[in-house]
């Protein structure tokens, strides 16, 4: 069919690299031996980042189709295919996914000791359904993904987390759940609004009356909302960063929050682009808020991980600012952001995983002047301490650039305000680094403080390469985004209202009120 | 006199089945009389006497058949359903095996036997085609299910249950008689498709007995299927009740209750149905609402599971508000899944079940670690039940969700979608207590081999119905297709 | 051509990498080889554009080379030189590195041809200098070089506010004369220039947002500060001059800040803080300079720039070496070290007399000329507020410190010259200083419009000269008044006691009070407290508010359960009960309905 490009390779890659580590987590399940099972899922995780190697190579990044398609038919009496492919907004995540699980389980080497196979068994059927996430075409399949991460992240957080781990896991499972609900009824709707078939391009090349559009934008708007998470409703975050154990972590930050923002482009921008029109001022008002808000409570944290994890509230304020700024740059920064915020905080919450396993302490208070007794890790927590902040030459630099470059296009005020958020954002993380890294030495902790060994150096390296090579090449992320990204915005632009269907009436003049409260900024 | 003036030998054929059962039946007894005490003999006979039964319906093929000059109807729905009620009182044989030496009531024939007659009862609910024939065996299945819920002579608890069951029991059942007869008295038959034509016709009394009628009917089976507010023996019954009938009776009575409801909603009253969508919105709301809630707070598994299924039953009466060939076979395939995901935890609670203790929640603290495949099977289930996408349990919600949808109850949907999240919490709750809070004091599950291995092959469907469901749900949409049938010829 | 042109700041950045590896006399050695290689990688370039470098959809101009750039890299790469040579001593590895990058960083902004180089380097800046407070390692040198980051951190993001509010306008990154003509509102671009504007002036140290400088280079290494005190403003200068030049605002600025710098200095005790407010003062007279923008204006500000960095740094040099020997630069602590440091001595008086533009001194040669400018485009007042700047600069710098340190009242304090690296250096800043007061064209000719301007004019000279006299009578007869309390008896008649009076009082009972909680306490009261009250506040907003409504929502639900098991009671007529009621209910909605 038209707007697909078949998968050019020999062998189906996407299925390949989305089912290899179910697979590997299959085996792992006839093992008994602990030693074997860590090298299993080691070999698992690298092997499926191997095979996933010539989807970057291949990829044409002069088109926005979708590529590497494969089409099967899966429950033909509801008309449900299981289609995977990918474009420029999804690949890199599919990269991200994969280099992530990698470390994940290098980390939890030594600091998983209880329940290994179940712990192993977890993290890939987590792979599985991230990947699997980012590659479906079919809503039902990827529902069926995005459902799928939850059980295995529960129970990452709620057995191999902290004290509290069980009111953390319960109260992430629940804050999900009550998002993705309310998107399984939009999905419903949405399948019969657009002619009983799931498949996600023809659905975008169906236009939506106006209300319809609106509710429907509501219902993903909610799941994708809760993941994100935007404001009102990111509790859930700093609990189960700071309870879960450090794969857990870096997961959560490098993928789950991702996946909400992901959402909004594979899903709500080409289905929903007039309801988005509508709502992309207050949009914009929350993402600030958030990135704000966050940033303030960031600075009240006394625990490291607690404190990573609401910087990350403020820092996806960042990624939804730039994708609802309906800008190309905008929503290019929002789609590298997310790249490099994966990458920093994942690489943060590594670092402070690392320093956890000897001390046994998140507390701040019990740190100070590793400097000195810690050098190497320090210069790695540096290095990603300025990565944070946004310092030029470094990823994160040239997402916020773009982001703010493309909010100063949508709107000024807010602009003003994300760059006051910039300037907090700074100050929490120098005050961080100043606090663990720079204080006089902490008698309490020194005795246990030992550097880094070679398992621990060779998880941070990577993510260190990654740092500076988007730093300074950005291009080689951008370039396979920018064709997918004009497409996207030329749907969201070139939208018509086909018939407003009297019944929503009200909602739109709803909306539109909305619209000329934030009319004035 | 000439006996094929009232049946005929293809009447007989089509009872065959039945025939079976109860010639297993009473064989079972007649080992029990001859003291030949080995529990493996009365299973195997029972389970060989459910095979040749199952094995004769499916050779049937499920085509349109009237028999008894319209006492029973067979179809695709009917054999659909047979196969369950026999697969589910197969699986229950083999999981009481050993169970009930457990809980101290030494082993009889009446136990598979009654079993049996219930297996029985239940099929005629189905077949039947005649408000008539649905007494019977809504009789013959109760009258057994009461001797069943109160088997342990030696529990207290055992014998309230099945005390209450057979008060309230009769109590509803009367409702249904009288009911029927209102029916009787309005139309002139009780025969579903005469009453139908009747109605079509208008050649009836007073709308106002039809309706009443209707309405004690429903009754009758809401008490069955425990809707709101005829829930209220459901908790205590299935709390008291020995665990494996326990696991029979929220498995297959729901069935059967449903199936006869829908039958005779959709042969008999096609065309006062949309009069009844307002009540049956109200009672799946209701019913879905309240067994959550009620589920939230249980610290007993069993109890906890008893409420869930209150709530299952309000999510299958979205199906009977759709009553079409979708809405059916959604209906179908939910009852399966629910049948195997409800079998299989009640399984893993009898082999957890010490006497008449091992049924809190804290009992299953570290479960996972002395039994991490057990603990692995129950998180399964768990999570089906949820309707946690891959299994087979979001596979069933979905279906009937979406059935719902279709025909236009968005808010119901919602309702149901919202009570979903509030299940989970309980659901979850059991996961935490076997994986995440401190190991409790030890325990040992026992179980029978089979048992275990049924166990395992539950867990499996759980997993293959959830990706690969196609098909079953074929399946159910044929035996579905009854309503496009039936509503055509109206 | 691309192959005469090295960067500079190559030596600096990446040569500097290769210190802590190297140890003693090779390190020393290296260092020197890179400093020197860099002075003569400025010396063989010529202009033009190098380096350039495509990035995302920009381009980044890595070698903009004119004579405005290669004068300012000129004076940056030989006080690399005097710099690396004072601290060739030091042990500290870190210390060394951070003073490379920072070196290199300020070449790169000299250098960048587009503001988002210029950004990059400007940040490196700060960061790198901030560690050379840092390893001064007491409490107080930890926290006001915590306060001195956030300060430039807040000004480099405003400067990027601005470069990115510009680049949505105007599509285009190159370095450009965009000068500042005032903002109002709606203006989009006025808004930029400002925001850009203001980001430089954060790092000239233009009051108010001086107040980390007065701060941080007193707390800053013995060494450090030195380097500090060179780059951080005249780098903002540079950026001034080739961004802003010509605006108005500016001259204003300039103009109090001259007068702030010295006013404060009045009574400060610190020597190396009394030094840093003379940067501001003489950094006062750079940034008048280019806000007036004229040719003359702009010559005399980067001549001026140029003899600046030399005095001061000879300076701070000898304060520093004071402060090394003696372990403290408090001006009422120290006293008759001529006997103990006489070279020492003579080094700082010569610095002394170059800033207090004495003839001869390069001070002199420079200073002038901008006043002058000021004169020829007749704004006297800037005019007469530059000159009286100048005294007060004279009185302080020239005779407060040398007679409070090498005269003054002896406490006996052990001290000796200090290490021969630290001489050498002072010996070539001296010499310079004297050099360019008599030699003065070759460093008229590198400036960057043709000059037609002498200093050595009859006018000039006797009107300085009388100036500096009438101080230094004043300094003298007041000697009692300016010693280093703050209360002083007013009984006085004759006019220089008169206005040095007033100028006491003045700098003592409002401006003292402010300062004091200007530089120490502005990080409490304008940064710390309010982010960390709001903190809290959304804190709590956080925990009773927005997670409360979850947690009461999960209560509400449970006691809604408990309620709901209230009718489970077991009892099975209260069962029989409800089954009745339901029936009830039916029948009534039937009655209803029919």
């Amino acid at each position: 069919m038209e707007g697909i490009l078949l998968n050019e390779l020999s062998y189906p890659v996407l299925t390949v690299i989305t089912f290899l580590p179910l697979a590997g987590a299959l085996m792992i399940l006839l093992l008994r031996n602990t030693a074997q099972i860590k090298w299993l899922a080691l070999a698992t995780t690298i092997a499926t980042f191997i095979a996933s190697l010539p989807v970057y190579k291949y990829f044409d990044k002069t088109t926005h189709l979708m590529q590497f398609v494969e089409t099967h038919s899966w429950i033909p009496v509801w008309n449900i295919n299981y289609r995977v492919g990918i474009d420029g907004i999804s690949v890199l995540f599919l990269f991200l996914a994969g280099i992530l699980s990698i470390l994940c389980v290098t980390v939890s080497w030594k600091a998983i000791q209880t329940k290994t196979k179940e712990f192993y068994i977890s993290l890939l059927v987590m792979e599985t359904a991230m990947m699997g996430i980012f590659v479906s075409l079919n809503v039902f399949l990827f529902y069926l993904f995005w459902e799928l991460t939850l059980i295995p992240m529960f129970l990452l957080i709620g057995v191999w987390g902290g004290p509290k781990r069980v009111y953390a896991a319960v109260k992430f499972i629940l804050f999900m759940l009550a998002g993705s609900v309310f998107m399984l009824v939009g999905i419903i709707v949405l399948y019969y609004a657009g002619g009983r078939t799931f498949d996600i391009i023809e659905l975008s090349k169906i236009s939506y009356p106006a209300g319809l559009q609106f509710w429907l934008f509501l219902a993903f708007f909610a799941a994708f909302a809760v993941k994100m998470p935007m404001f009102p409703i990111h509790t859930w975050l700093p609990d189960a960063h700071t309870e879960a154990p450090t794969a857990g972590s870096v997961l959560l930050a490098g993928i789950l929050l991702k996946m909400g923002a992901y959402g909004f482009l594979r899903f709500s921008f080409p289905m929903f682009p007039h309801a988005v029109q509508m709502l992309f001022i207050p949009l914009l008002i929350l993402s600030v808020t958030a990135i704000i808000y966050g940033a303030y409570v960031t600075l009240m944290q006394n625990d490291l991980k607690r404190l990573i994890a609401y910087s990350s509230v403020s820092h996806m304020g960042f990624i939804t600012l730039g994708i609802f700024t309906l800008t190309q740059a905008g929503i290019e920064g929002g789609i590298l952001q997310m790249i490099n915020h994966g990458v920093i905080t994942g690489a943060l919450f590594l670092c402070v995983g690392m320093i956890y396993e000897r001390t046994h302490s998140r507390m701040i208070k019990d740190y100070g002047g590793l400097f000195k007794t810690v050098p190497v890790f320090t210069v790695f927590f540096a290095i990603f301490t300025l990565a944070a902040i946004g310092f030029p030459g470094m990823n994160a630099f040239v997402g916020e650039f773009l982001i703010i470059s493309g909010t100063f296009k949508a709107n000024m005020v807010i602009a003003a305000f994300s760059i006051l958020g910039v300037i907090l954002g700074a100050t929490y993380m120098v005050w961080l680094y100043y606090r663990v890294a720079l204080n006089e030495i902490n008698s309490a902790t020194k005795s246990r403080l030992f550097d880094l060994d070679l398992r621990e150096i060779a998880t941070l390296v990577p993510l260190v390469v990654l740092v500076f090579l988007i730093g300074v090449q950005p291009n080689i992320l951008l370039s396979y985004m920018h064709v997918s990204v004009e497409h996207l915005l030329e749907q969201v632009h070139t939208t018509v209202i086909s018939d407003t269907n009297p019944l929503y009436d009200s909602v739109i003049g709803i909306a539109q009120y909305i619209r000329e409260l934030f009319v004035w900024i | 006199m000439d006996l094929s003036l009232y049946f005929t030998s293809a009447d007989l054929a089509g009872i065959t089945p039945e025939i079976i059962l109860t010639i297993t039946a009473l064989l079972v007894l007649t080992l029990d009389m001859t003291r030949i005490t080995r529990p493996g003999l009365y299973l195997l006979v029972a389970i060989i006497g459910l095979i040749t039964a199952g094995y004769v319906i499916v050779q049937s093929g499920g085509d349109e058949r009237s028999l008894f000059g319209g006492m029973l109807l067979l179809n695709k729905f009917t054999l659909f359903l047979d196969i369950l009620y026999l697969s589910v009182g197969l699986a229950t044989l083999v999981f009481s095996q050993g169970y009930l030496e457990k809980r101290g009531g030494e082993t009889q024939g009446e136990y598979p036997a009654l079993i049996l007659f219930a297996v029985i009862g239940m099929m005629l609910m189905t077949r039947a085609n005649d408000l008539v024939m649905v007494f019977l065996g809504l009789e013959l299945l109760s009258l057994s299910l009461y001797v069943l819920v109160g088997f342990l002579r030696h529990s207290l608890l055992s014998n309230e249950a099945g005390l209450k069951y057979l008060l309230l029991g009769a109590f509803s059942t009367g409702f249904f008689l009288f009911g029927a007869t209102l029916i009787y008295g309005t139309t002139g038959s009780t025969n579903f498709n005469n009453i139908a034509s009747a109605i079509s016709l208008g050649a009836i009394l007073s709308n106002g007995y039809l309706s009443l009628g209707i309405g004690l009917l429903l009754i009758g089976f809401a008490f069955k299927v425990a809707l709101v507010p005829f829930h209220m023996w459901s908790p205590d019954v299935y709390q008291g009740a020995p665990t494996t009938v326990t696991a029979f009776l929220c498995t297959a009575p729901k069935a059967a209750g449903f199936g006869a409801l829908l039958k005779v909603f959709i042969i008999a009253f096609p065309v006062v149905f949309s009069h009844w969508e307002n009540l049956f919105w109200i009672l799946a709301a209701l019913t879905m609402t309240v067994g959550n809630i009620s589920a939230l707070m249980q610290s007993n598994v069993k109890r906890m599971l008893a409420f869930s299924s209150i709530s299952h039953a309000g999510y299958l009466v979205l199906g009977v508000l759709v009553l079409d060939s979708v809405g059916l076979s959604a209906v179908l395939f939910y009852l399966v899944i629910y049948s195997i995901m409800n079998l299989g935890s009640f399984a893993i609670i009898a082999a957890v079940e010490k006497e008449e203790s091992g049924l809190g929640l804290e009992d299953y603290r570290g479960l996972a670690t002395r039994h991490p495949w057990l603990a692995a099977a129950m998180t399964l289930f768990m999570i089906s039940l949820a309707g946690f996408p891959p299994t087979a349990g979001f596979i069933a919600k979905y279906g009937l969700f979406s059935a719902a949808v279709a025909n236009g109850y968005i808010w119901l949907v919602v309702i149901a979608v919202i009570n979903t999240l509030v299940s989970v919490y309980y659901y979850i709750r059991l996961i935490v207590n076997m994986y995440m809070e401190e190991e409790g004091k030890a325990l040992d599950p026992v179980s029978t081999m089979p048992a275990r291995m049924l166990i395992g092959i539950l867990a499996i469907f759980v997993i293959i119905f959830g990706v690969a469901p196609s098909y079953l749900l074929e399946m159910a949409a044929e035996a579905g297709n009854m309503a496009n049938f039936l509503f055509s010829t109206h | 051509m691309i192959n005469d042109f090295i960067h500079p700041a190559v030596f600096y950045l990446l040569g500097g990498l290769l210190i802590p590896l190297l140890r003693g006399k090779v390190k020393q050695g290296y260092m020197l080889l890179l400093v020197v290689a860099a002075f003569l990688a400025v010396v063989i370039m010529p202009q033009g554009t190098y380096g350039v470098y495509e990035f995302l959809n920009w381009k980044l101009t890595f070698g903009n080379v004119d004579k405005l750039s290669k004068v300012f890299a000129y004076i940056f790469t030989i006080m690399g030189v005097i710099g690396v040579i004072y601290s060739l001593h030091v042990q500290n590895d870190g210390e060394h590195l951070a003073a490379f990058y920072y070196v290199g960083a300020s070449l790169g902004v000299t250098f960048a041809g587009d503001f988002l180089t210029l950004f990059l380097f400007w940040e490196i800046m700060a960061f790198s200098s901030v560690f050379l407070v840092w390893y001064r390692k007491i409490p107080a040198s930890v926290a006001s070089g915590f306060r001195y980051l956030l300060w430039h951190v807040a000004g480099g993001l405003i400067l990027l506010a601005g470069i990115i509010l510009y680049y949505s306008i105007s599509g285009d990154l190159t370095i450009r004369h965009l000068p500042f003509h005032g903002w109002w509102p709606g203006d989009i671009e006025g808004m930029a220039l400002f925001l850009i504007l203001l980001g430089f002036i954060f790092n000239a140290g233009v009051p108010p947002f001086g107040a980390w400088l007065p701060d941080a280079y007193p707390a800053a290494t013995v060494t450090g500060a030195v380097f500090m005190s060179a780059y951080t403003t005249k780098t903002a200068v540079y950026a001034l001059i080739r961004v802003c030049a010509g605006s108005e605002i500016l001259i204003i600025l300039g103009v109090v800040m001259a007068i702030y710098g010295v006013v404060y200095a009045v009574l400060e005790n610190d020597a190396r803080r009394l030094l840093a407010y003379h940067i501001i003062s003489q950094v006062g007279y750079m940034v008048a300079g280019v806000g007036l923008g004229t040719q003359m204006a702009i010559n005399g500000v980067t001549a001026h720039a140029f003899c600046h960095i030399l005095y001061k740094s000879l300076l701070f040099m000898g304060i520093s070496s004071v402060l090394y020997v003696t372990g403290t630069a408090k001006l009422t602590e120290l006293g008759g070290l001529y006997k103990t440091m006489p070279r020492t001595m003579i080094y700082t008086i010569i610095g002394g007399l170059s800033i207090s533009a004495f003839p001869l001194f390069s001070g002199f040669v420079s200073k002038s000329m901008t006043v002058t400018a000021f004169g020829e485009e007749h704004l006297m007042w800037a005019f007469i507020a530059l000159m009286l700047a100048s005294a007060g600069t004279f009185l302080h710098t020239g005779l407060k410190v040398p007679y409070f340190i090498w005269f003054g009242k002896d406490r006996g304090i052990k001290a000796q010259e200090p290490p021969r690296n630290m001489e050498i250096a002072m010996i070539i800043g001296s010499i310079f200083c004297i050099g360019l007061g008599i030699f003065y064209q070759p460093l008229y000719a590198l400036l960057p419009y043709p000059v037609h301007f002498a200093p050595y004019t009859a006018y000039h000279t006797w009107e300085t000269l009388q100036i500096l006299l009438f101080t230094q009578l004043g300094f003298f007869l007041l000697l009692k008044k300016l010693w280093c309390e703050n209360t002083i008896s007013l009984d006085t008649d004759w006019f220089p006691r008169k206005g040095a009076k007033g100028l006491m009082w003045f700098s003592n009972k409002p401006l003292a009070n402010t300062e004091t909680n200007f530089i120490g306490e502005v990080y409490e009261f304008i940064i710390q407290k309010p982010i960390m009250k709001v903190a809290q506040l959304m804190q709590t907003i956080d925990t009773v508010i927005v997670d409360g409504t979850v947690h009461n929502l999960g209560r509400f639900t449970i006691a809604w359960s408990r309620m709901i098991l209230l009718f489970q009671s077991g009892q099975i007529h209260h069962y029989a009960m409800f089954m009745t009621a339901g029936v009830v209910a039916l029948i009534v909605m039937i009655v209803r309905l029919f």
